[in-house]
C-alpha cells in the first residue's frame, strides 16, 4: 500500500438541472408536491477515514495465542492493516487513539471520534472463553450518524485468532463497500530462490497478508502455476517431478499428491471448474498444444480445442458455462471464449501486441489478462470491450482474482518475482510480503 | 588432430555459453533440494568434455567433440529451423546415425519475454521442431524424447538481447 | 507607576472602552435589522450551532445481550456475550444510544451528537451559506424560523425558491465517497422532515433507482451516502418560518442523491 494516492479522484461533475421523475408514492401525512427538484450528489472515489482503536478485553487472560490484552491490540492492528491494504480506507489508529474501555465497545464516544476526522469507527473486544476458545467481537459505527452499522462475533481456536481479525475486517469492508470481503483468504504460490539458471521453486501457502507461511514441497523439483480448488480441498499445479512435466493434484488434508493425467505428453496450465469437479488443462502433443477437460478424480481427457496453434490458459466463467482461453492461431496471442464443451469459439481481443493468461472474475463481469509486449495486467469485459490496464511499470504477468472480484494479484518481475495486488476500481497497488521471491499466486476463495 | 579440434570446440563452447558452467553446481543456494538432480539441459557435459583426452564413443563428450554445437537457436516467438540450425542438426544427425544405440533428450527453451504457460508450449514446439528435423535426417523418433522448460532454465542470465538470443534454444542432450 | 506609564494606561483604558462601545453598537445593529427595509432578507448562516436542533426521544433501550452474532469461523451457532452496558453514572450523555437492532435505523438519519464536527475544518467550511437573494420576492416576512405566521400560503414560485435554497444548503455535503465508480448510476430519493428551526427531524430513503441489477450489492451503501448528505448539512438555517408547515411547506421535502455525471 505504499503507493496509494490520497488524492481525491473527481470522477463526476455536478448534475444540476435535471428534473426528477415524479415520486411521492410513499404516503406521508402531509404530501409534498414535487414542484421543484432537489437533486444533489457528486460521486467521488476516495479513501475513507476510519478509526480503529485498540480492542479492550473484559478480563485479561492468558491463552495459547497470548494474553487477551495483547490480542486486542494485535487484532485492531490487523483490522487496520487489512483496511489500509485494500486501498479504500485510511485507518486512524490504533496507536494514538484514546483507549476504549470494555463498556464503551457498544457505546462509542462519538464526539471524541468525530474530532479524529473519522467517518466510521471500528470497535471490538477480545475475550478468553472457558472452553479454551477466543471470542472476538467486532462493531462498525457511523460517526456522522451516530449509529451502529454492523456487528459480528467470531469464536476461534487460539491458533486461528488472526482469522477472527480478518473476518472482522471483511465485515467492515463489506458493509462499507457493498463488496464481499477477501481478507480471510489464503494464497498458494511458487516460492523462488537461487539464480535464474538454477532456480529452486517450491509450492508455498500463506494467509493473504503473508502470515502463517509454509512450504508444501521441498524444492527438489520445479513447480509452477498452482491453483486453489473452489472447494478448497485440493490444489492443482504443474511439477517437473522426475523430469516429467505434468499436472498434479495435491490434497490439502492428507498432503498426498497424484498425477491428474496418465499421459506421456506434457500437461500444464490447469484450472478448476467452478464446481471443483473438473480441471481444464493444456496438453502439448508433438508441438501442438490444445485444451482438455478431465474429472479431478481422473479419467480420460476430453479435448476441447483443436487448432494447430497454442491453445492454453483456459479459465471458466463463474457459472461454468463458458471458458476463456488464449490462442496464437491468428499469429499472435489473443483471447477467445468458447462454450464449456469447446463449441462456439470466438475471438474477443483484437489489440496489437498480444493478450495472455485470461482469468474470469468471480463476479463474471470482467476478464483479467496479461498484456504481452508491455507485460502489464489489465481487465476487459467478457465480450472484449472496455479493456484497460491496471498496472504501471515493471514486468507483470499471471493475474489471479480475489474472491470478491475487486482485487487482482499477480507476479511482478521477469527474473526475480514478487507478489503484488491491485484494487481494480481504484488502481491502488500493494506488495504481498513473502520470505523469498514469489510467482504464480493463486487466491483462495473466502475460507469457510 | 582430433585432440586439437576438441580443444578448439571446448574453447568455443566455453566462450559461447560463458556463465553456463561455472556457477552451475554452486551449492550455496538456500534450501538446497535433497537430490541435486540436474534438471535442464545437459550442458554440464561441456565441463567434462575431456580436453586433451579421447572421449568414449557414444558418450556425451564424444557427441560434443563431433558436432558444431549441442543446441540450435531460434528467433523471437519462432520455432523455425534456420540455415545455421540445419547445419548443426545435420552434424548431430550424422553423429546419432553413427551411434545408433544412443537415446537423446531434446530440451526446448524460451526467453523470459513470454507468459509462463505460453512459453512452455513454445519450448515444446522448439524441441519438436528440432526432433522432427533430426528424424527427417534419419534418426528414429523412438530414440528421441522431448521436454519443454519454457523460460524456467535460461542458459544465460540477464534481460538483454544477447541473453534472450541464447535462451531461445533447443538442446540435444546425450547421456553422460 | 510613573507618569508615562500612567498616561499609557489611561490611553489603553480609553481605547478599549471606545472599542467596546463600537463593537456593542455594531452587534446591536446587526442583531436588530431595521424592520421593513429589506423584508426578503434571509439570515446569513455563518455558524451552525452545536446544539441539537431536535432532541429525539429515542426510546430504544441499550441493546446489551440482544444481538446473536453470526458467522463465527468455527462455530456458527455461538453467540458472544455483550459487553456490559456503560455505567450510567459515568456517561452523562445527552443523546441516547444508537439503535443497532433496528434495520430501518440504518436508513434513517438521526441526529448525531455532534453533527458538525465530524469532518473537522473541511466539513465546517462546507456549511450552508445561503445567499441573501435566495428568497427574493418570496414574501414579506423577515422573521426567523421560530416565529411562524399561520396565515401565509405557499406559492409555486416560493416553493421553487425554497427548494433552491435547500439544494444550495446541501451542496457542500454532496461529495460522498462511492464504494466503486460503477455505483454512480444508482440514484437514491430521500424524504426529509425538518424541525421548525431547520434541524433534521427525520430522513428516510423512499426509493432507490438502480438501472443495473448487477450493481445491487452497492445499493445499501448508496443509501448510507444519500442520508449522509442531509445528516452532514443540517440544520438548514434561514428558511421562512411562516412557510414551514403550511400546505406544501418545507417541513417535508424529498431530494435525490445522484452522483452521476450529466
Amino acid at each position: 500500500m505504499s503507493k496509494f494516492k490520497f488524492k481525491t479522484l473527481r470522477l463526476w461533475a455536478l448534475l444540476l438541472l435535471v428534473a426528477p421523475p415524479a415520486l411521492a408514492q410513499t404516503a406521508a401525512d402531509q404530501p409534498v408536491e414535487e414542484d421543484e427538484p432537489i437533486r444533489v450528489g457528486e460521486g467521488v472515489v476516495r479513501v475513507l477515514p476510519i478509526a480503529v482503536p485498540y480492542m479492550p478485553t473484559p478480563q485479561a487472560a492468558e491463552t495459547p495465542a497470548g494474553n487477551t490484552q495483547n490480542l486486542g491490540r494485535q487484532v485492531a492492528e490487523i483490522v487496520a492493516t487489512d483496511l489500509r491494504n485494500s486501498g479504500l480506507f485510511t485507518p486512524i489508529g490504533p496507536s494514538g487513539l484514546r483507549p476504549v474501555t470494555y463498556p464503551q465497545v457498544t457505546a462509542p464516544d462519538y464526539p471524541y471520534f468525530a474530532t479524529t476526522g473519522a467517518q466510521n469507527l471500528v470497535q471490538g473486544f477480545v475475550q478468553a472463553n472457558a472452553d479454551g476458545n477466543i471470542t472476538v467481537g467486532c462493531y462498525l459505527y457511523d460517526v456522522t450518524a451516530g449509529a451502529e452499522l454492523a456487528r459480528q462475533g467470531y469464536v476461534v481456536r487460539p491458533p486461528d485468532w488472526r482469522r477472527a481479525a480478518h473476518r472482522c475486517a471483511d465485515t467492515i469492508y463489506s458493509r462499507l463497500t457493498g463488496e464481499g470481503g477477501y481478507f480471510d483468504t489464503r494464497i498458494v504460490y511458487v516460492s523462488e530462490t537461487g539464480p535464474a539458471r538454477r532456480r529452486i521453486k517450491r509450492l508455498a501457502m500463506m494467509d493473504y497478508d503473508g502470515a502463517n507461511h509454509r512450504f508444501l514441497t521441498n524444492g527438489q523439483w520445479t513447480v509452477l502455476t498452482p491453483r486453489f480448488a473452489p472447494n478448497q480441498q485440493t490444489i492443482t499445479f504443474m511439477t517437473y517431478e522426475n523430469e516429467r512435466p505434468r499436472v498434479m493434484v495435491y490434497e490439502l488434508d492428507s498432503g498426498r499428491t497424484r498425477p491428474l493425467v496418465q499421459q506421456p505428453h506434457m500437461t500444464f496450465a490447469p484450472r478448476y471448474s467452478p464446481d471443483s469437479r473438473h480441471i481444464i488443462f493444456s496438453m502439448a502433443v508433438n508441438g501442438n498444444t490444445d485444451i482438455y477437460r478431465i474429472p479431478v478424480s481422473g479419467g480420460t481427457p476430453l479435448r476441447l480445442t483443436n487448432s494447430p496453434g497454442i491453445d492454453t490458459g483456459g479459465s471458466y466463467s463463474p457459472d461454468g458455462s463458458r471458458i476463456v482461453f488464449e490462442s496464437d492461431r491468428s499469429g499472435s496471442q489473443q483471447l477467445y471464449v468458447m462454450s464449456a464443451d469447446g463449441s462456439g469459439q470466438r475471438r474477443i481481443s483484437f489489440g496489437g501486441g498480444g493478450y495472455a493468461t485470461p482469468v474470469w472474475s468471480p463476479r463474471g463481469n470482467l476478464i483479467a489478462f496479461t498484456r504481452t509486449g508491455s507485460f502489464q495486467i489489465g481487465v476487459m469485459s467478457p465480450d472484449g470491450s472496455g479493456a484497460r490496464i491496471l498496472t504501471r511499470g515493471g514486468y507483470a504477468e499471471g493475474p489471479t482474482w480475489a474472491p470478491n472480484g475487486r482485487a487482482v494479484m499477480f507476479t511482478r518481475g521477469a527474473s526475480q518475482g514478487e507478489l503484488w495486488y491491485v484494487d481494480v476500481a481504484s488502481g491502488a497497488t500493494r506488495r504481498v510480503p513473502t520470505p523469498l521471491g514469489g510467482s504464480d499466486p493463486a487466491w483462495s476463495p473466502l475460507r469457510n | 588432430m582430433k585432440t586439437k579440434t576438441a580443444s578448439l570446440m571446448a574453447a568455443i563452447l566455453v566462450v559461447t555459453f560463458t556463465a553456463g558452467c561455472s556457477s552451475r553446481r554452486a551449492q550455496d543456494l538456500p534450501p538446497e533440494p535433497p537430490s541435486a538432480s540436474t534438471p535442464g539441459e545437459g550442458e554440464a557435459g561441456t565441463e567434462n568434455s575431456g580436453i586433451g583426452e579421447t572421449a568414449l564413443p557414444g558418450s556425451r563428450a564424444d557427441f560434443l567433440q563431433n558436432v558444431p554445437a549441442d543446441r540450435v537457436l531460434f528467433a523471437f516467438d519462432s520455432y523455425d529451423i534456420d540455415n545455421e540450425a540445419r547445419r548443426i542438426l545435420d552434424a548431430q544427425a550424422q553423429w546419432l546415425n553413427a551411434n545408433p544405440n544412443v537415446r537423446v533428450t531434446i530440451e526446448g527453451h524460451a526467453d523470459e519475454r513470454g507468459t509462463r504457460e505460453y512459453n512452455l508450449a513454445l519450448g515444446d514446439r522448439r524441441a519438436n521442431a528440432a526432433r522432427d528435423y533430426l528424424q527427417s535426417r534419419g534418426v528414429s523418433a523412438s530414440r528421441m524424447t522431448t521436454i519443454s522448460w519454457g523460460k524456467e532454465r535460461p542458459a544465460v542470465e540477464g534481460s538483454g538481447e544477447y541473453a534472450w538470443s541464447q535462451n531461445r534454444r533447443a538442446v540435444t542432450v546425450v547421456p553422460q | 507607576m510613573d507618569r508615562a506609564e500612567a498616561a499609557g494606561f489611561g490611553v489603553a483604558v480609553g481605547g478599549h472602552a471606545a472599542l467596546l462601545l463600537a463593537l456593542t453598537l455594531g452587534l446591536f445593529t446587526a442583531a436588530n435589522p431595521p424592520i421593513g427595509t429589506n423584508p426578503i432578507e434571509v439570515s446569513f448562516v455563518e455558524e451552525v450551532g452545536l446544539t441539537s436542533a431536535a432532541p429525539e426521544p429515542v426510546t430504544t433501550p441499550p441493546e446489551q445481550g440482544m444481538a446473536p452474532l453470526t458467522g463465527p469461523p468455527e462455530d456458527a451457532a455461538t453467540t458472544i456475550p455483550e459487553p456490559a452496558p456503560p455505567a450510567p453514572q459515568a456517561q452523562p450523555r445527552p443523546s441516547p444510544q444508537p439503535q443497532p437492532k433496528q434495520p430501518p435505523a440504518r436508513e434513517r438519519a438521526t441526529r448525531p451528537q455532534t453533527p458538525t464536527r465530524n469532518n473537522g475544518s473541511a466539513q465546517a467550511d462546507r456549511r450552508p451559506r445561503l445567499g441573501r437573494d435566495i428568497l427574493k420576492g418570496l414574501g414579506n416576512d423577515p422573521a426567523p424560523a421560530a416565529a411562524p405566521r399561520p396565515a401565509a400560503a405557499m406559492t409555486g414560485e416560493a416553493r421553487a425558491s425554497i427548494n433552491a435554497a435547500i439544494r444550495r444548503a446541501l451542496l457542500p455535503c454532496e461529495r460522498q465517497p462511492l464504494p466503486s465508480p460503477e455505483a454512480a448510476v444508482i440514484e437514491v430519493d430521500v424524504r426529509v422532515t425538518l424541525t421548525r428551526d431547520g434541524g433534521l427531524a427525520d430522513a428516510d430513503v423512499v426509493r432507490v433507482r438502480n438501472p443495473d441489477s448487477e450493481l445491487a450489492h452497492y445499493e445499501r451503501r448508496m443509501r448510507d451516502l444519500a442520508l449522509n448528505v442531509i445528516r452532514q448539512c443540517t440544520p438548514i438555517r434561514g428558511l421562512p418560518g411562516n412557510l414551514y408547515d403550511v400546505p406544501r411547506g418545507w417541513r417535508q421535502f424529498t431530494y435525490t442523491f445522484d452522483p452521476r455525471q450529466s
